[in-house]
């Protein structure tokens, strides 16, 4: 139902461009089935009347009149019908990727890049052609018969209602026939989607089939898939092979019929050879479209399934917005309170009524194990994600009744991963900040110590990077994205485990540096390295979603707790090895 | 700098016919020449045939209706339904030949790709992203069918059925097909004018849509930034600029498209008026009959169909064209760590392993491994210490040959594995690996990974031995407990459990075991790993990366690395009074663990 809502919803854009395109193909229509009568006319003459070479070239004349009349209606229909549907993928498509902009982070978690991607492009194109070709071809089978009947009528009344006996038939055996394709072709497709899933999990699992010398018996078990689909392909085939010559037949049928019947009229007299001639083009004529019916019938279910997934996406409204009436602050100071605050990803807890104060302009460090909640307490500030109980506030007022842009212009937020653009390193930098001034460039690159990188990068600061561009090492990346978030000049900085690439040495550099700039604003940071931590205001260890320990570096120490645990070890392990930041992605491969 | 210029010059490529490649997709029809051949023969009776049918209809008009005679009506009704009946049998049977042929090379080609990957190294894998992978072998290869059992048929189909029309129309009447053939040399032109806009138009279309791919690729994984530097508007600008190109592009191809079909109506009226005026002249005169005009006119109609069919084939080929030298590019991978042509055999072995001067380096010059020389006696149980990054993994990799080495040597009974085909080595070298894959599949076949050899008592005992029979048998079904794609219904400790049950069911005489701490693996669990590697490693040869004490305890000895060098070997006591690295690092990691874990 919502399908067919959204179809013509977009249809009813150009209501007037389809109408137009509609009436053209008809107009189209009718003009084919005049040749035929000239070319009749031109026979009865020269059989009857011994016309003049200049008749002769008037009959011609007309036809390519007339022709020339087609084509361009042939050509208008075209671009007005085909033309819009293009319009229609185009606005679609913008129309898409604007919803995935407005989409929460938990969309992102349950969708794959892949299948989203594959929504905005193949699936697209299946509902152009649906909007496009498809209907031009239903408009053009529907008007063509229509037209052609009336004029086979004008011909022949009982030639033309014998001609047309064999329609139901045909349409019968085609629609039959159309049911059983349609089975045996999903059976195929679902066939497909299983060795697509065995070769990604053998892929996938590459390491495990060596590591156990079982490349022999996956290749037996992907050759018994490999012949399953060989053989539903062909049972898919035996019947798509009897289509097409089907419908030659089921056409070439009333020819046979117009052969005999037109046959004994014409040798009676009760019609004319051209007449004849006539009625027979009409019939070549129209099975051209008659033929093309299994094919728009194909386009036309998997337009409406492409359909289907678009809307899916589209009807599924993100569950994190700006409120219907915001309440802007004029100024952000810094001021953050979790208050109460239980949070789940799938059910299992991940903050449990958790409640923290940050001043504003002061530094708090949060540490804990891998799973404690320490990204997920950040994430909520930034509104990444909302709380399922309690509040988040930022200057004393929830951050679900100020304006989104606002909350999040105020963080400077350096993410755990970093991710960066295939796009020029500058570029990178200011993407919160449009035209940064030379000097705030200046202080972000020194900042974060981008600035003794650049002499490495063949364009300096106009190094394209990413993807398509020079591969950056992680500390790099890091230092890239911190410098982000510094020329955003936000109130509030976010370092989530921001500096773990980065050697101990650059990391002091940096956050001596930091210091000048953390002075004002507030700033949390999330840490494993206690040497990154120790100078903050307030120190936070979490476990299982709960703080555990609050205090300054000293007061954590003499308490001899979780901090302390965390702090001895890498004392030790510091002492132990001067890992030079070897890569450690790569060295570590199981 | 516009990164949009590279990525048209790389994504655009793909020609639309490219003799080496079609030379090379021509050799998987080989095996189904004789088949090829009837379907070609089938073709060239059906172009006779369809020829026919207006020629019956000529018969009909000239010698029958024409004379006001209905004696033979009958007659010439039935064989005009004879060879429509001809069509339908030879066309029905010729589709199913070359769908059959299609299907087959289609078969033949997913399983030669899919055994040369099984044979491709580690390093390939490292290399190439397994999206890539796939789509090589599903969707690359289906784009291909659609030219064998379509494509190129169909372009035989159609010329041959030109052909076939020229002819008759030269027998029928010779000057009126000369004035035909006058229509081809502009008709030829404007196609292939055509076929080279449309050509221009795909190639910018290709390269919009990659344009576009990437730019969702990138916008869809990096959306957490985006929205966090409010990004949105200026990202959907840049996107919407590119979804413009795309369109600019797709109207170029529809224009020309819109204007090319017309142009062919056109021709068909100018040959129908100059039948008509030329033919008609010729009819008054009594030198051409009215049943060869009518034929003629049925002919030309015929005539442009094909023709048009032609210039559409044109797209599937191009696309197929790229996707088969995308496949040929996979097929053309060298195969990194190679069987040696005379290969040394490993039946019974001992399990005595020694590393002779190994040295080894994933990239040139940044060596993992320097020099590395011990040698480890049958049934000994050895574990390895040392940092992240000191080439722990790496010598495992090694020893079963994911990699190998660059100099020196590595000797299993004394025979250098390099010398021993890989998957006979592995056979006898066990890998309990850190982060175990899961298939999806019943537990049963996760154990002995389809491997048919492997009997049920085999995989009961096995999981029995390592004490992962207890959580097996609370599972729904057993041991036929479906488990989910990446065993996401399990803990990471019942998956390391899984693990070494597939090591214990394979019982290799030597075995490696990746003994990765995880923070999110209870002490309970803990324990039973514990007992479980004891188990599988005794009376085997065993190398154990080791994380915890008790593991490292286990060990009749402890090799110490550090930066791809071997700095202290020797007993836990031995290390322990020396007072070196071991020592240090042995109260740095594992006082802690000591403390909490001395009762277990």
């Amino acid at each position: 139902m919502t399908t067919i809502r959204l179809l013509f919803r977009y249809l009813g854009r150009y209501r007037g461009r389809y109408l137009l395109g509609f009436f053209t193909l008809l107009g189209a229509s009718v003009i084919v089935m005049l040749p035929p009568l000239i070319l009749g006319r031109a026979i009865d003459a020269i059989r009857d009347e011994s016309p003049s070479r200049w008749n002769l070239a008037a009959y011609g004349g007309v036809i390519l009149a007339l022709a020339c009349v087609e084509g361009f209606l042939r050509f208008s229909a075209r671009l007005l019908v085909s033309g819009t549907s293009r319009k229609l993928e185009y606005q679609l498509r913008t129309e898409l990727a604007g919803h995935f902009m407005k989409m929460d982070q938990g969309f992102f978690l349950r969708s794959q890049t892949g299948d989203l991607m594959a929504r905005c492009t193949n699936d697209l194109q299946m509902v152009r052609d649906l909007m496009g070709p498809t209907l031009i071809d239903l408009c053009r089978v529907g008007a063509m018969l229509a037209v052609g009947f009336v004029f086979l009528l004008t011909v022949n009344v009982r030639l033309a209602l014998i001609a047309f006996a064999y329609f139901p038939v045909v349409a019968i055996v085609i629609s039959a026939f159309s049911t059983v394709v349609e089975n045996r072709y999903r059976a195929v497709q679902d066939q497909f989607g299983t060795l697509s899933t065995r070769v990604q999990e053998n892929i996938s699992g590459m390491r495990t089939i060596k590591a156990y010398a079982q490349e022999d018996v996956e290749t037996e078990g992907f050759a018994r898939e490999n012949r399953e689909m060989m053989r539903r392909s062909m049972n898919w085939a035996y019947y798509t092979a009897a289509l097409w010559p089907l419908m030659v037949i089921g056409t070439g049928a009333s020819t046979v019929l117009v052969l005999w019947f037109g046959g004994h009229d014409v040798a009676s007299g009760k019609m004319s050879l051209g007449q004849f001639v006539q009625f027979n083009t009409y019939l070549i004529l129209l099975a051209a479209p008659l033929m093309s019916l299994g094919w728009t019938v194909t386009s036309l279910q998997q337009g409406t399934a492409s359909l289907k997934r678009i809307g899916e996406v589209l009807f599924t409204e993100p569950t994190i917005t700006g409120p219907a009436s915001p309440r802007a602050l004029e100024r952000i100071r810094g001021e953050v309170e979790f208050r109460h605050v239980s949070f789940s990803y799938t059910g299992e807890p991940v903050l449990r009524d958790l409640d923290l104060g940050i001043p504003a302009g002061t530094t708090v460090a949060i540490v804990g194990s891998t799973g404690a909640g320490k990204t997920t307490l950040v994430n909520l500030l930034a509104r990444l994600w909302d709380p399922d109980e309690g509040q988040v506030l930022l200057d004393g007022v929830d951050v679900r009744e100020l304006p989104l842009e606002q909350v999040r212009g105020a963080i400077g937020f350096v993410p755990q991963e970093t991710f960066l653009f295939s796009d020029s390193l500058i570029d990178n930098i200011a993407y919160g900040r449009a035209n940064p001034q030379a000097a705030e460039m200046d202080f972000a690159l020194s900042t974060s110590q981008l600035v003794n990188d650049l002499p490495q990068l063949t364009h300096g600061l106009e190094t394209v990077i990413g993807e398509r561009g020079v591969t950056l090492s992680g500390g790099q990346k890091q230092r890239s994205a911190l410098a982000r978030a510094i020329i955003k000049d936000p109130p509030i900085l976010v370092l989530d485990d921001a500096l773990s690439h980065v050697d101990t040495h650059t990391e002091e550099e940096i956050l001596r540096r930091l210091r000048e700039f953390m002075a004002t604003r507030t700033t949390i940071i999330v840490a494993h390295r206690t040497s990154t931590v120790s100078s903050a205001d307030v120190i936070v260890a979490l476990e299982d979603g709960h703080i555990v320990e609050t205090g300054t570096h000293d007061e954590l120490l003499a308490k001899q707790g979780v901090y302390w645990r965390l702090y001895t070890r890498q004392l030790l392990a510091e002492q132990v090895a001067e890992d030079e930041g070897a890569p450690e992605e790569l060295l570590d491969v199981p | 700098m516009d990164f949009d210029d590279i990525d048209l010059e790389h994504q655009v490529g793909g020609k639309v016919y490219d003799g080496r490649v079609a030379g090379r997709l021509g050799r998987y029809l080989r095996p189904y020449a004789l088949l090829v051949g009837v379907g070609v023969f089938l073709l060239v009776v059906l172009a006779v045939l369809e020829v026919v049918s207006p020629l019956i209809l000529r018969e009909a008009i000239d010698g029958q209706i024409s004379e006001k005679r209905t004696d033979r009506l009958a007659m010439l009704s039935f064989l005009y339904l004879g060879a429509l009946g001809g069509i339908f049998t030879l066309r029905y049977i010729q589709s199913v030949l070359m769908n059959y042929v299609g299907q087959r090379v289609m078969m033949d080609l997913r399983m030669e790709l899919f055994a040369h990957l099984q044979r491709m190294s580690i390093a390939f894998f490292d290399r190439n992203p397994v999206g890539r992978l796939v789509t090589r072998l599903t969707n690359d290869i289906s784009t291909l069918e659609q030219v064998i059992s379509q494509g190129v048929v169909q372009i035989l189909a159609s010329l041959l059925t030109v052909g076939a029309i020229m002819v008759v129309m030269l027998w029928l009447d010779w000057k009126l097909a000369l004035l035909m053939y006058a229509f081809l040399p502009p008709l030829i032109i404007a196609v292939r004018y055509f076929a080279w806009t449309q050509r221009e138009g795909y190639r910018q279309q290709r390269a919009w849509l990659a344009r576009i791919n990437a730019d969702l690729n990138e916008n869809i994984s990096g959306m957490q930034v985006i929205q966090l530097f409010g990004r949105e508007e200026e990202n959907l600008r840049r996107f919407d600029r590119r979804n413009q190109g795309l369109l600019r592009a797709n109207m170029m191809v529809l224009t020309w498209y819109a204007i090319f079909e017309p142009t062919v109506v056109l021709f068909g009226a100018m040959t129908t008026a100059a039948i008509i005026w030329y033919g008609g002249g010729r009819a008054l005169d009594e030198s051409l009959t009215l049943g060869t005009l009518v034929a003629f006119t049925q002919y030309m109609q015929r005539f442009y169909h094909p023709i048009r069919d032609l210039s559409d084939r044109y797209t599937t080929l191009q696309s197929a064209m790229a996707s088969s030298e995308r496949i040929f590019q996979v097929l053309d991978e060298e195969e990194e760590v190679t069987d040696t042509p005379n290969p040394r055999h490993l039946a019974e072995i001992e399990g005595r392993i020694e590393f002779r001067n190994v040295w080894f380096a994933y990239d040139e010059e940044n060596w993992v491994l320097q020099d590395m020389s011990f040698t480890i006696e049958p049934g000994q149980r050895i574990a390895i210490v040392g940092a992240t990054g000191a080439g722990k993994s790496t010598m495992m990799n090694l020893l079963n040959r994911l990699y190998d080495v660059q100099r020196g040597a590595i000797l299993v009974d004394g025979v250098p594995v390099t010398e021993v085909p890989q998957r006979e080595l592995r056979r006898h070298v066990g890998m309990v690996l850190q982060d175990p894959f899961i298939f999806t599949g019943t537990v049963e076949e996760n154990i002995r990974l389809r491997d048919p050899a492997i009997s049920t008592a085999q995989v009961v005992a096995a999981a029995e031995l390592v004490g992962a029979s207890t959580f097996i048998e609370r599972l729904p079904d057993g041991y036929q407990a479906v488990l989910a794609e990446r065993g996401a219904n399990l803990s990471t400790g019942q998956k390391q459990l899984l693990s070494l049950a597939r090591v214990a069911a394979f019982d290799p005489e030597i075995v490696l075991v990746m003994d990765e701490a995880t923070a999110s693996i209870d002490p309970e669990t803990e324990a039973m790993l514990q007992r479980s590697i004891r188990q599988v490693t005794t009376g085997r040869t065993s190398i154990i990366i080791a994380h915890r004490l008790n593991t490292v305890r286990l060990a009749d000895r402890i090799l110490v690395l550090q930066h791809g060098q071997l700095i202290e070997s020797g007993s836990h006591a031995e290390l322990m009074a020396r007072g070196g690295f071991y020592r240090r690092l042995f109260e740095l990691q594992y006082k802690d663990q000591d403390i909490s874990a001395a009762g277990v």
